[in-house]
């Protein structure tokens, strides 16, 4: 509209038009400076706050330097597990009831670590031969506590792995450390050990309270990188594995299975939520240690799923096959496994090895070969005191690596070192010199299989 | 020397061959360090020797004990029989214990004769026939029973012993006299001696020689003897050409079972192979089995491999090193079982699951790769190389219980393997 043209007429009615669009404004931005916490009467004030809690990293000659600072204390503990997967919520578990006062400390804001966020929701390993079921204990009661709910696992019978849903079990989780009255620290990652001479004396912690510290008698290494074990300066050896990202995938109910044939390794396998599967990724061999990687591996991960999806969806009578999830954690299988007193060996495995030290019991993938003992000594450093492996970490050569990181010898191992780490801490003695017979008294009160 | 010996001869004979019966028992059975103890005991037969070497066109390393057999039988007239062979003795207990006539069996006509010449014949063409009528395969088969009571092809050789012994207890003397090709070898080997003593005897030159021969003197020429000879001219002349027309038939088929490493061709195994089981126990890894039914009539009870719980171990060709008969041979080909093929459906890896690849691991031959992960082809699964492949099955067993990876006994339109990578050279 031309203005040098504009009518009178015109004129009134642009002038209407804005009168009623002013009042409407003005009318509706009085509620919204109402909802803004920061104008409530009630609202908590904010602290001003001027310079800075600890001094920064300098460049000195070229050089990034970090000055030395005095942490603040958060916690002081008998028992400090390091990690809240499998491992570590069940060694955490296990300690407390053995006695010991015990602080479990997680990275993110779940419990269940791979289990849950990674959503490696399957059960492997757990059975042997004649459809035994060896690996029991506190992680066999997570699943007792899955079989009474809705949607909570599936495939549970003999000879079976089942499949767990992975926000049921963060519940199971949350439910079970609660109950115990545990002290637990959630977003919190822990970036060093303290160190006490040869001793690990505690651990530190990064978070959004900045850099703390957390003392205790005995630290439970269920990182799955053995990331306090290795600050430690603990030998072990560094692996490059093959490592991806799982998805979750909805609708599958939908799919008109006589319209088109999806790939098989598209559609991945069932879980406890009717029409939702979850998706495996091999991925490519990575040092799972090394961030760029790491992110690399992310990104592409990310393009690969979408994809991926896209395709399924193509595929006729797919047309409704959504992606649900991406996993929040990525499916790291192996980075760090420590040199222990004892190292797990796949031909010990074969020949059926025992040792009077046992103190778990690990399975077979299919159920397809025997039972296999894991002694006290795969857990203990040979060179660091009062530090203790649990979960894929633990000590055992190559071959071993996928019989290690399965989730029932996660939490199996992450028991017995939750144990041990209680007895140590009630003792006083190093987690070296632990009475293995009281440790494995005490997992058996609590249903672990010792063979 | 009229005086009567304190230890009468056929005593002497009656303890040699119990002797024997045992050695060679001890020899089929016993774990013995030396393989090649199996495969004289049973190779000792003229008859099988003769006739797989002249299938095979080669010497077994046995072959040692069925010529010197031979050789003492064209001068000891059926030595073997009577001294050494364990179902001669049996017979002869039934026959002793019979209450029936050894006469009643004159008018059974030598078929044993016949059935070598036909054999013989056929074999020339690579065609060997009736070689499991051996009574050292019998007997050896038999010993089968020892190891495992459900072992089919020892349980059909057993009931071949049995059947022989009872024929020896309703008519005795007709299985070792008249029908066993084995004795019917020796026979034959003592022939030209005979004829030329017969000729002398005839001459009146040496009667006594004549006189000397044994109970089983040959007849004098008469009708009879021409039609029996005919008949054997016309066994020697015809089994060339009935071989050429059974290997016609039996060629066309593909090998649709697993054989034990170096097994020739199946037209050729199925009448190579005794059935007399030394492989089956041989066999480290218990892998070696036989059943009733076959796809071809020709390699019924013939030995075939399951991989049940073990595979077939590298460097060890026990079962071809105790094969008598060249049916197991080093010198067919390099010896492979088939060839590992990949089933994506029942892959683990392949849909994308977790799996330990125990394949890749098992593999002696490094014959298993992965197909590499990338981000443009995100799937993983063996790939077999089929020119390193040989079948021994560590991939299969190792892949159970998903039963992925299954040998196939595929082979070429040669007649060999498809596999050909291989352990142990000749």
């Amino acid at each position: 509209m031309d203005p040098k043209r504009m009518t009178r007429r015109d004129w009134m009615r642009l002038l209407g038009a804005s009168g009623v669009a002013l009042g409407m404004g003005t009318a509706g931005s009085v509620p919204y400076a109402w909802a803004d916490p920061a104008q409530r009467k009630d609202a908590p004030k904010g602290v001003k706050v001027t310079g800075k809690d600890h001094p920064t990293a300098k460049v000195v000659g070229g050089k990034i330097i970090q000055p030395e600072r005095e942490l603040t204390l958060l916690h002081e503990t008998d028992v400090l597990v390091v990690g809240g997967g499998p491992a570590g919520v069940v060694a955490a578990l296990g300690a407390q009831r053995a006695g010991a006062k015990v602080t479990l400390v997680e990275r993110y804001g779940h419990l269940g670590g791979l289990w849950t966020g990674g959503l490696v929701l399957v059960v492997l390993g757990h059975i042997v031969t004649g459809k035994k079921q060896v690996c029991q204990g506190i992680g066999e009661e997570m699943m007792r506590r899955l079989d009474k709910m809705d949607h909570g696992i599936v495939n549970r019978r003999p000879g079976v792995n089942p499949t767990v849903d992975a926000e049921a079990l963060k519940y199971v989780m949350v439910e079970m450390v609660m109950e115990a009255g545990l002290d637990v620290f959630l977003h919190c990652w822990g970036v060093d050990a303290i160190m006490d001479g040869n001793k690990v004396c505690g651990a530190v912690f990064e978070s959004k309270s900045g850099r703390q510290a957390i003392l205790a008698k005995t630290v439970v290494d269920a990182t799955g990188d053995g990331d306090v074990f290795a600050a430690a300066g603990a030998t072990h050896e560094r692996r490059k594995y093959h490592a991806g990202l799982v998805h979750r995938i909805g609708n599958l109910d939908k799919v008109k299975k006589d319209a088109g044939k999806a790939d098989r390794h598209l559609l991945g396998s069932v879980t406890p939520i009717s029409g939702v599967n979850w998706v495996n990724m091999h991925g490519p061999d990575i040092d799972a240690l090394d961030v760029k990687q790491l992110s690399e591996l992310e990104l592409n991960a990310r393009r690969l799923i979408w994809k991926n999806v896209e395709k399924i969806r193509k595929t006729p009578g797919h047309e409704d096959v959504y992606l649900m999830e991406t996993a929040p954690q990525l499916g790291v299988r192996i980075t760090r496994v420590l040199s222990g007193l004892h190292t797990l060996k796949m031909s010990d495995v074969e020949s059926g090895a025992r040792f009077p030290d046992v103190v778990a019991v690990g399975g077979a993938w299919h159920a397809d070969h025997q039972e296999w003992h894991i002694p006290y000594g795969a857990l203990v450093p040979q060179d660091v005191d009062n530090v203790l492996a649990a979960g894929r970490c633990i000590s055992g050569e190559r071959f071993m690596s996928d019989l290690i990181r399965v989730i029932p010898n996660c939490f199996i191992t992450g028991h017995a070192a939750g144990v041990a780490a209680a007895v140590a801490a009630k003792d006083g003695c190093l987690a070296r010199e632990v009475e293995v017979p009281k440790v494995q008294k005490i997992l058996r009160d609590q249903e672990a299989y010792l063979g | 020397m009229n005086q009567k010996p304190a230890f009468p001869r056929w005593r002497l004979r009656t303890v040699v061959r119990c002797v024997v019966l045992v050695g060679l028992a001890v020899a089929l059975v016993a774990p013995l360090p030396w393989r090649v103890a199996p495969q004289a005991a049973t190779g000792a037969s003229p008859f099988v020797g003769i006739a797989a070497s002249l299938a095979t066109g080669s010497l077994s390393a046995a072959a040692f004990a069925w010529i010197v057999v031979l050789a003492v039988a064209m001068v000891r007239r059926r030595w073997f029989c009577r001294w050494a062979c364990p179902v001669g003795l049996m017979t002869e207990c039934a026959g002793r214990i019979s209450p029936i006539s050894p006469s009643r069996s004159k008018p059974v006509p030598r078929l044993g004769i016949w059935l070598v010449l036909l054999s013989l014949s056929a074999a020339a063409v690579g065609f060997p026939l009736f070689l499991w009528l051996d009574p050292l395969a019998m007997f050896g088969g038999t010993l089968g029973l020892a190891m495992d009571p459900s072992a089919v092809a020892a349980r059909a050789a057993a009931a071949l012993l049995a059947a022989v012994v009872l024929l020896s207890y309703v008519l005795p003397g007709t299985w070792c006299l008249k029908l066993c090709p084995l004795g019917a070898t020796q026979e034959l080997a003592a022939s030209p001696r005979l004829a030329i003593q017969r000729r002398l005897a005839a001459g009146g030159l040496d009667q006594e020689a004549l006189a000397a021969n044994d109970e089983l003197i040959a007849e004098p020429l008469n009708r009879r003897s021409l039609l029996t000879t005919g008949v054997g001219v016309v066994c020697a002349v015809a089994g060339a050409p009935l071989g050429l027309a059974m290997k016609e038939k039996t060629q066309a088929g593909q090998r649709k079972t697993l054989r034990p490493p170096g097994a020739e061709p199946e037209w050729q195994f199925g009448q190579l192979c005794l059935r007399c089981g030394n492989c089956v126990r041989a066999c480290p890894a218990r892998i070696i089995t036989t059943r009733w039914h076959s796809d071809a009539w020709s390699t019924w009870l013939t030995p075939e491999i399951v991989f049940d719980g073990d595979y077939c171990h590298k460097d060890c060709i026990a079962c071809i090193d105790v094969c008598p008969s060249g049916a197991l041979t080093l010198n067919a080909w390099k010896p492979a079982i088939g060839l590992a093929r990949l089933n994506m459906d029942r892959c683990l890896l392949a849909q994308g699951s977790e799996c330990r690849t125990m394949c890749l691991e098992a593999c002696s031959y490094e014959a298993i790769t992965l197909h590499e992960w990338t981000w443009e082809d995100d799937r993983r699964y063996p790939i077999v190389a089929e020119d390193k492949c040989v079948g021994c099955g560590a991939c299969q067993v190792a892949c159970t219980p998903m039963d992925a990876l299954v040998v196939r006994p595929e082979v070429a339109d040669s007649g060999k393997p498809v596999g050909s990578g291989r352990r142990t050279e000749p």
